[in-house]
């Protein structure tokens, strides 16, 4: 931590996910692709040094409020995150959406606010009747099946509790206790999906945005070869497909774990920390991406896009190396390096006159945010 | 591009005329929509000559003709007849349908195609007119150089004599606007610095052609591209060089000349949209900060303030007029005000006045944001933008400081 005179650290390979920080979504130009993590109970800030060169600026807020003057929108974020129970990125996720609700990010951003909660509720639920019913699969194989069960919630509600009761004195707990942790589960692997086809959940729609982005930056590349700035399109396009791949992996991975829910249940009750991190891999890989992909989809003209492609690329999100020691999935080699640089003389681009529109459009970016 | 309408010949068009001149925005776009509609404009052309200046504030989409797409690049240049003199780097209006013909009779059937790729299209689809452009201009250009005098060139009351001359000025920039279009885009709106290299060759190109082009060509490079003054005569050596040199001399002081006086840099700002005037403000102060680097005659230096003082006038002007008119109107109006329609005219504002301190004006500034801060603070709680409305637009008007006191005042009182 700096105190209040902000030092630049020139050389910032985070080890893990934690040190990384979390992306958060700020709305102040100056404070693009900051991350933010924990520090002994203080919040830390990870601030990408402005010139786009080499380095981080390692902040408390004061210092933030010196170099970036954040806007009411990020100071409330910011306030909010002290309430945070854990950092990770669904945690920042619902923070934000909480003080997009409020207003903070304009009128649009708390409208789609207000339907990403209803969403994600609706996601929640879902998570648990299907792990419900895939435990009642697995304990009364010839029973109903789910989709008959999705038709009559009455008979689901009727047979998952007999499950329960059936099984709690297998694995030495209460039905309460096992009902609890269902759905608690069905909050955990509600932004993963439970089911492996589940195109509707949220890490499923960031990857589908990734996906949609590096295609419509590659076309666009295709298109006219004066288009890309030194490689940075195409250095970009790469990075995203490596991040789509890899991203798509660890979901499908994660997915195979709440097939068996009778092993979830036992892994839960054993070392619920454990299951979190698991159904968090994907988030903490895709952490960054979406702002990246947004920048991209929100630019309608060729001269907008170029000049998202210079904010992209400083932006890129890079993983820590903790995602190349994962036993399972090891991360490819060029997620941990940053794909492009571009540094700049100043930062007039975003100051000055020219932050008044980038904060209206980093608002409408929140208002597409999944 | 100057923007003084020239008056209309026609009695009944100088009666309308009078008429259209004073209608409100919502008739003017109708007005203007009715005339683009039409297959054969003729004197409706001069109907809508007295609301240009109106029309460069609302800058409605214009269907995308042919002669819009042609002459696109070169709008900077292009001037009421009646203010045209034939030793400026500038083209008639008048002229540029005849030109266009030229154009359109040297290519023959390759107009169909494009006619058919920009038919429904708007001068908003700046990609599309990028696109399309820049395959159609350096093959105009190429044509217009060695163009025959049309038939419909009597109609631009300029005289025969003019013609050639024109033409082949207007031919030889034209023929490298794809050129310059790319190198414009490759600078992505100012944040890179444009190639030396490229500009020379452009600028060679032309001088290769019709040197008395030149003037044109450094025109427009100092419009789209101010941060490129200093390249002009920066290393240009060989037979064009000297020649170079003095054109961009004279253009500039041309140029400042122009800005300098009371419809130049004044009426330019006062003459923008909000949303644009920001930026109209940049590209002016950048090219003055350009201009003042490195060593700079007395007279220069003399004009150079002038403008300033010019710049300063007009944005002040265009400042107080915003506020009153797209912010302060709309909050006094009562009822519900379309939020984000003021929260853009705010931002606008801001963006405005950040650039225009740079001209002079800080603690006039500093006064009106306060006070329009003060009157959103002063609204009443019930009925009007709500309290997150109100925070929103007091940190657009006077800063964060300012609405995080409005926010934390409540919290300070529970």
């Amino acid at each position: 931590m700096s105190g209040n005179a902000p030092f630049l650290v020139e050389s910032h390979h985070p080890a893990t996910f934690h040190s990384r920080g979390v992306a958060a979504p700020f709305t102040t130009p100056m404070l693009a692709g900051t991350r933010v993590r924990d520090s002994k109970g203080e919040i830390e800030l990870v601030v990408p040094n402005p010139s786009g060169g080499r380095g981080v600026y390692i902040l408390d807020w004061a210092a933030v409020r010196t170099l970036g003057h954040p806007n009411v929108h990020d100071t409330v974020l910011f306030r909010r995150m002290g309430s945070l129970a854990r950092f990770d990125p669904a945690a920042m996720r619902d923070a934000a959406l909480d003080v997009a609700l409020d207003g903070h990010a304009g009128r649009d951003a708390a409208a789609e606010a207000k339907r990403a909660i209803a969403r994600d509720a609706a996601h929640r639920l879902n998570a648990h009747f299907l792990l419900m019913t895939g435990l009642i699969g697995q304990v009364h194989p010839a029973g109903l099946k789910a989709s008959n069960l999705a038709e009559n919630a009455e008979d689901a509600a009727r047979l998952g509790t007999a499950i329960l009761h059936r099984l709690a004195p297998l694995m030495g707990r209460s039905p309460a206790d096992l009902a609890d942790a269902l759905a608690a589960l069905g909050n955990t692997f509600a932004s993963v999906g439970v089911a492996a086809d589940d195109t509707d959940a949220r890490i499923a729609r960031v990857l589908a945005r990734l996906e949609e982005a590096r295609q419509s930056l590659s076309a666009w590349l295709r298109a006219d070869t004066d288009n890309d700035i030194g490689g940075v399109g195409r250095a970009l396009a790469g990075a995203m497909q490596t991040a789509h791949g890899y991203g798509q992996a660890i979901l499908n991975s994660t997915r195979a774990v709440p097939a068996d829910p009778i092993g979830l249940l036992k892994q839960w009750f054993k070392d619920p920390e454990a299951v979190v991190a698991t159904a968090n891999r994907a988030d903490w890989v895709l952490d960054g991406w979406e702002w990246v992909c947004l920048l991209w989809l929100a630019a309608r003209t060729d001269a907008a896009r170029r000049r998202a492609l210079l904010e992209m690329a400083q932006l890129a999100p890079v993983l820590p190396g903790e995602a190349g020691n994962w036993a399972d999935r090891p991360a490819p080699p060029e997620l941990l390096r940053q794909p492009c640089r571009v540094t700049s003389r100043e930062d007039s681009w975003r100051s000055g006159g020219a932050a008044f529109a980038l904060i209206a459009r980093n608002e409408i970016l929140r208002a597409m945010s999944t | 591009m100057a923007t003084e309408p020239t008056p209309p010949r026609n009695r009944e068009i100088r009666a309308v005329s009078r008429d259209v001149a004073g209608a409100d925005n919502a008739r003017v776009m109708r007005i203007v929509a009715t005339v683009d509609a039409m297959s054969a404009r003729g004197s409706a052309d001069e109907l809508i000559a007295p609301l240009r200046p109106r029309l460069a504030v609302l800058r409605p989409p214009r269907p995308l003709r042919f002669v819009r797409l042609l002459f696109h690049p070169l709008d900077p240049l292009i001037v009421p007849a009646g203010r045209w003199r034939p030793n400026q780097p500038a083209i008639p209006r008048t002229a540029l349908v005849p030109l266009a013909d030229c154009v359109r009779a040297a290519m023959g059937p390759e107009i169909g195609a494009i006619e058919a790729a920009i038919d429904g299209r708007t001068t908003a689809d700046s990609d599309l007119i990028a696109a399309r452009g820049r395959l159609l201009w350096p093959v105009a250009g190429t044509r217009l150089i060695a163009a025959a005098l049309p038939a419909s060139w009597s109609e631009t009351g300029l005289g025969d004599a003019i013609f050639a001359s024109l033409a082949r000025r207007t031919g030889a920039v034209l023929a490298q606007m794809a050129a310059f279009d790319r190198l414009c885009a490759e600078t992505v709106q100012g944040l890179l610095p444009p190639r030396a290299d490229t500009l020379h060759a452009i600028l060679r190109e032309i001088a290769g052609t019709d040197e008395s082009a030149l003037p044109m060509m450094v025109t427009l490079l100092l419009h789209r591209l101010p941060q490129a003054a200093a390249l002009l005569a920066a290393g240009q050596t060989g037979a064009h060089g000297a020649a170079l040199k003095e054109t961009a001399d004279q253009t500039v002081d041309r140029m400042l000349e122009q800005l300098a006086r009371k419809e130049g840099a004044a009426a330019e700002v006062a003459a923008t949209s909000l949303e644009e005037a920001g930026a109209a403000v940049r590209r002016i102060a950048t090219l003055l900060r350009r201009l003042e680097e490195g060593t700079v005659k007395p007279a220069r230096r003399a004009q150079l303030k002038t403008v300033r003082q010019q710049l300063d006038a007009g944005c002040r002007m265009r400042f107080a007029t915003g506020l009153r008119d797209e912010v302060l109107a709309g909050l006094q109006a009562g009822g519900s005000p379309d939020i984000r329609v003021l929260e853009t005219a705010a931002r606008d504002l801001r963006a405005l006045e950040t650039e225009a301190r740079a001209a002079g004006g800080g603690s006039a500034y500093d006064l009106m944001l306060r006070q329009a801060a003060d009157a959103v603070k002063a609204l009443p709680a019930e009925g009007g933008p709500g309290r997150t409305d109100r925070i929103r637009l007091v940190e657009i008007l006077a800063g964060s400081d300012a609405a995080l006191a409005m926010l934390d005042e409540r919290r300070d009182n529970r």
